[in-house]
């Protein structure tokens, strides 16, 4: 078969379609009857800004603290504490200056 | 390729974007204009692609109720006309509801699309433009998309490409696979010329 005749058995498969005027007014009709239940996104969020800080937005905040304070504790000990058995930690050699300085052995 | 959509696309952007602000703060009676405007050839071309008079108010609804409810972050003067990006849509829709169709029975799959010939097709006709359709359908799906938008897409070259979003060019080369795919289903089906019967 040449381009042409493929062409034609192609376009054949779907023959065109005429849309009548009283299917065009009906399908219009439908469409404005639900469009005026359909919520609209666009004029409610236009011009509207994100305060994150108000006290509403605190319950959705709630569930990120829950991990993120237990967390931050988590590090601030164990950057102090993890110190007390690694002689070339900052935070060790800083604890050893100042309680080299403060405290007074007992016994002394 | 096919028939030219719009006589004057820049203007008929125009009137879309005039249109869309006004749809945006809820006027109804611009909404109106714009399925005027486009409601007939999208009803016509979605009717053509999944063959059912049902299924196309179906997909041209919900494609003009996603206008209705996001009119309002349309960007004017942005990269696509108003028309590309709708016709873009529907097309996709009816693409998608045709890849649903096996779950229907094989006598949905490829409905006759215009009444007129129905009463006068064959069973023959009917099975032979069902084989085509099959093969159409059974395409990888960049090829599918080409060479239905090409053959019952009513658009030109340049607004195909656009369409699907890729330069002119790559179109061509992926019609040139289609074609290429097509041809041997349909040998495959012995459907080699026009008169030939299943």
């Amino acid at each position: 078969m040449n381009q042409e005749e493929f062409d034609k058995i192609i376009s054949g498969a779907m023959p065109p379609v005429t849309i009548t005027d009283e299917r065009l007014d009906n399908f219009i009709d439908t469409v404005l009857d639900r469009a005026a239940t359909e919520p609209r996104l666009g004029s409610v969020t236009q011009g509207r800004t994100w305060k994150v800080w108000t006290p509403g937005r605190w319950p959705t905040l709630a569930p990120a603290l829950r991990f993120a304070v237990p967390l931050a504790v988590a590090v601030v000990l164990g950057i102090t504490l993890g110190g007390q058995y690694e002689d070339d930690w900052p935070v060790a050699q800083f604890s050893t200056l100042y309680l080299s300085t403060t405290l007074v052995p007992v016994g002394s | 390729m096919g028939q030219v959509k719009q006589a004057s696309p820049a203007a008929g952007a125009a009137a879309d974007d005039d249109l869309l602000q006004a749809i945006a703060k809820g006027d109804q009676l611009a909404f109106r204009r714009l399925m005027e405007r486009h409601a007939k050839p999208m009803l016509a071309l979605a009717h053509r692609l999944t063959g059912s008079a049902d299924d196309a108010d179906e997909v041209v609804q919900e494609a003009f109720l996603k206008v209705w409810r996001l009119a309002a972050r349309w960007e004017v003067n942005g990269a696509a006309a108003f028309s590309t990006w709708f016709y873009r849509v529907v097309f996709n829709a009816c693409l998608d509801r045709r890849r649903r169709a096996p779950m229907a029975p094989l006598e949905d799959a490829g409905t006759p699309v215009d009444p007129a010939p129905i009463g006068f097709e064959t069973a023959q006709e009917k099975e032979r433009r069902l084989a085509i359709v099959a093969a159409l359908d059974a395409l990888p799906e960049r090829q599918r998309k080409a060479v239905w938008l090409y053959y019952f897409g009513e658009v030109t070259g340049p607004e195909a490409a656009q369409i699907l979003g890729m330069s002119l060019s790559a179109l061509e080369a992926l019609l040139v696979r289609g074609r290429r795919s097509l041809k041997k289903a349909l040998v495959k089906r012995g459907i080699v010329s026009i008169g030939d019967i299943l």
